[in-house]
């Protein structure tokens, strides 16, 4: 939206925003092992990175966000109130004071910015990362994914119920549910699968399958905070690979789809960290890097796809994405 | 003409967010700069609408949606969070919020929402 007119406003609130930062950082100072200056860190730089994004302020708003992230580590306790901390959070909050007045101004990002920027990353430890695989475990999960642009995804439809029948799934059997209502899903049948789905949840509401895909139809109907919290569930429930792995990729598809492209990218990489070899999740995470406007990072997330299976049709399409790009084109804003 | 309440520690998000309503019919019946401000008019003004800010002073969104449902579990409660906070927007949609929208606020993402939540 047009940001002009509220410059004003932004312009008195943004330094009382930045008084409140340095009120807080001299009574953290003044008393270390007390967590509320930290809080009120953490409220006040938030408040600014969304006014600052409000206005198309971008460096200001992602400098804040970095900042709001190292607060949020101290607050949770992962990181300590340490010597050092409160130098490094002094010299961001002179760089955010100095980065909103060059916003203000309309000139160049202060290089004070990205000098307290590389100061707050030295700062915060690297998040761990998680190596964990999927391994195919027993059951009668039948993996049929439907890719976008597929034909006759009836026929496929009707191979996932052939296919229920082959494995001799009495009609009632929360397992056969499950494979209705998949097979319903892939026909976008999707009030009907959605109640196959539930009938499977009211049985079983441990079982993360039928509830991600509760979660995926939530999606596809547009109703994002359903989707989010039967998704959210199944990863906490972590009672099956498969379903978490999925979880992760469908909780990024709804923040794509939401527009909120850093949690998006979040989640397709804990995806690809599950499953390396669900190359969609490249595509999509590709996707995600481009329309944030981080173009380098969605080529390099495309061409990892592809070079990891080139065979595959999702590598495929990261690598017909690339060259759409590369001749000056757009990546289609639909899978 | 339905009535909103708006909630956002930020002057600034709250003039935003009530401009975007305004233009779209709503009246701009309460701002409250803090959660509990936020409970204290929506028991008040019993507005058809409340936009809440997960991050304010003094009690946060979360909690004020909570005692908000509490007091009216047909409340209508839309939540503006911002990147990065996605943990906080489903403990808030379990809470019983019915959405939320993402800063910075495109006005049509915000009244696409808004539909969604008055249904």
């Amino acid at each position: 939206m047009n940001a002009t007119p509220y410059a004003d406003l932004f312009r008195s609130e943004s330094r009382e925003q930045l008084a409140a930062v340095n009120r807080a950082l001299l009574d953290l100072e003044a008393h270390p092992g007390d967590l509320a200056p930290v809080h009120e860190l953490f409220r006040a730089v938030h408040s600014l990175k969304g006014m600052s994004a409000s206005m198309g302020y971008t460096g200001v708003a992602a400098f804040a966000h970095e900042m709001e992230g190292l607060l949020e580590r101290v607050r949770a306790g992962a990181l300590p109130v340490r010597d050092g901390l409160a130098d490094v959070l002094f010299s961001a909050a002179d760089a955010l004071d100095a980065g909103v007045e060059c916003a203000i101004a309309g000139s160049a990002e202060p290089p004070a910015l990205s000098e307290a920027l590389t100061r707050l990353r030295a700062l915060a430890a690297p998040a761990p990362t998680d190596d964990e695989r999927v391994d195919d475990g027993p059951g009668v999960l039948v993996r049929v994914r439907q890719c976008s642009g597929t034909v006759f995804p009836g026929v496929r439809a009707f191979m996932v119920l052939q296919k229920a029948r082959a494995l001799g799934l009495s009609p009632n059997d929360p397992q056969s549910e499950a494979l209705l209502g998949w097979a319903q899903m892939l026909q976008e049948k999707y009030d009907e699968a959605l109640m196959n789905f539930q009938k499977v949840l009211m049985r079983e509401p441990a079982n993360a399958l039928a509830r991600i895909n509760v979660g995926y139809i939530c999606l596809k109907k547009k109703i994002f905070g359903e989707a989010i919290e039967h998704l959210s569930k199944a990863i906490r429930l972590d009672n099956d690979k498969k379903a978490t792995l999925y979880a992760h990729f469908y909780l990024g598809l709804v923040y794509l789809e939401r527009e909120m492209y850093e949690d998006a990218q979040t989640f397709f990489r804990k995806t690809l960290a599950l499953g390396p070899n669900l190359i969609e999740a490249h595509y999509e995470l590709g996707r995600a890097h481009w329309y944030n406007g981080e173009r380098d990072e969605a080529k390099q997330a495309w061409s990892t796809g592809h070079a990891t299976n080139k065979f595959n049709p999702w590598g495929k399409r990261c690598a017909e994405v690339l060259q759409t790009v590369e001749a000056g084109g757009e990546p289609p804003r639909t899978p | 003409m339905p009535t909103v309440l708006i909630c956002d520690d930020a002057i600034f998000m709250r003039t935003m967010v009530g401009d975007i309503l305004q233009r779209a019919g709503f009246e701009v019946v309460g701002q409250a700069g803090t959660g509990a401000q936020a409970v204290e008019q929506y028991k008040r003004l019993r507005p058809d609408l409340v936009t809440m800010d997960i991050v304010m002073p003094d009690m946060g969104g979360l909690d004020a949606v909570r005692e908000i449902m509490a007091f009216d579990p047909n409340a209508k409660v839309l939540m503006c969070s911002a990147m990065g906070q996605q943990a906080l927007v489903v403990e808030a949609i379990q809470a019983g919020a019915k959405d939320f929208v993402v800063k910075p606020f495109q006005p049509s993402r915000v009244l696409e929402a808004v539909q969604r939540v008055l249904g």
